[in-house]
């Protein structure tokens, strides 16, 4: 009789370890695991025709609670796409595509492929641009 | 109550600044500013539910038109917000082609809020991520007019 309370509390532990392992392992897997401490070098074009380069720079830190990236004027606030039907969405889940914003008006969505990230972003004034970035060594 | 003075109020502020303050902008043939406003000042307007990723979930009312913050493309007005949007990008990085895309739409609120949508038919679907990290999902069908 003693075993049976015994028994259920391992039970429990073990599915809250395996809840635990699960949520672990999908943060994990998200775009973020992948992005952070990271820099990458960019090349941008915009629509009013000009081209230009930057360095972004992923961290832990900054405006996002989940994570956050620094150019050479602005620190974006990011989070990873949401993925799943809209009946039941995973929020902060995609394991490659991310939306970041600065606050100031400029929010850029990416997609990382193996050690680039492509995408695009715009300004609230209707500005757009186009980003192809890779890898490299530290901003600093 | 507050719900309604806000979509009140949205629908207030989206006549007053796409009727009055709001200049047509016209747009590219065939993008997604064409399917949402036309040439029009006050354009499509959705019927909006939202689902945070804080775990609450609301709803809300979108007028896409034009002379607000996007001088160049077009606006959305929200119970909640304003936005200056563009159509996504398409072609080649070597060759993009801006403002052209006939169902991507991208957004900004120029105060720490993005979004971006896509055009499905009648429906439109997005997310949005904010400044701070949260995030949103919408679904929205068409509705006359909000307010």
């Amino acid at each position: 009789m003693a075993k049976s309370p015994a028994l259920c509390a391992t039970a429990m532990l073990c599915a809250l370890a395996g809840l635990l392992a699960c949520s672990a392992s999908a943060l994990a897997g998200n775009c973020q695991a992948k992005l952070v401490d990271k820099s990458f070098a960019c090349t941008i074009k915009t629509s009013d025709g000009t081209t230009s380069t930057d360095c972004w720079e992923f961290t832990p830190e900054g405006p996002s609670a989940n994570f956050s990236f620094f150019d050479a004027k602005h620190d974006f606030g990011c989070a990873c796409d949401v993925t799943g039907k809209f009946k039941k969405p995973s929020f902060d889940n995609s394991a490659s595509g991310f939306a970041c914003d600065d606050g100031l008006g400029d929010q850029i969505n990416g997609k990382i492929k193996g050690d680039k990230i492509t995408g695009q972003g715009s300004d609230a004034g209707g500005e757009s641009e186009l980003f192809s970035c890779t890898v490299g060594p530290s901003c600093g | 109550m507050s719900r309604t003075l806000s979509f009140l109020s949205s629908a207030i502020l989206s006549a007053l600044f796409f009727g009055m303050l709001g200049a047509p902008v016209p747009a590219l043939a065939g993008n997604c500013q064409a399917k949402l406003v036309g040439n029009q000042t006050v354009g499509k307007a959705f019927r909006c539910t939202i689902k945070l990723s804080t775990g609450s979930s609301v709803s809300d009312c979108w007028t896409f038109g034009t002379g607000i913050f996007s001088v160049q493309h077009f606006d959305l007005v929200t119970a909640f917000d304003e936005f200056g949007c563009t159509c996504g990008t398409t072609g080649s990085f070597k060759s993009p082609k801006f403002n052209s895309s006939a169902d991507v739409i991208e957004c900004d609120d120029g105060e720490g809020s993005q979004l971006t949508g896509t055009i499905k038919g009648k429906k439109l679907g997005a997310q949005s991520v904010n400044e701070d990290g949260t995030s949103e999902i919408f679904s929205c069908t068409p509705t006359p007019a909000c307010g």
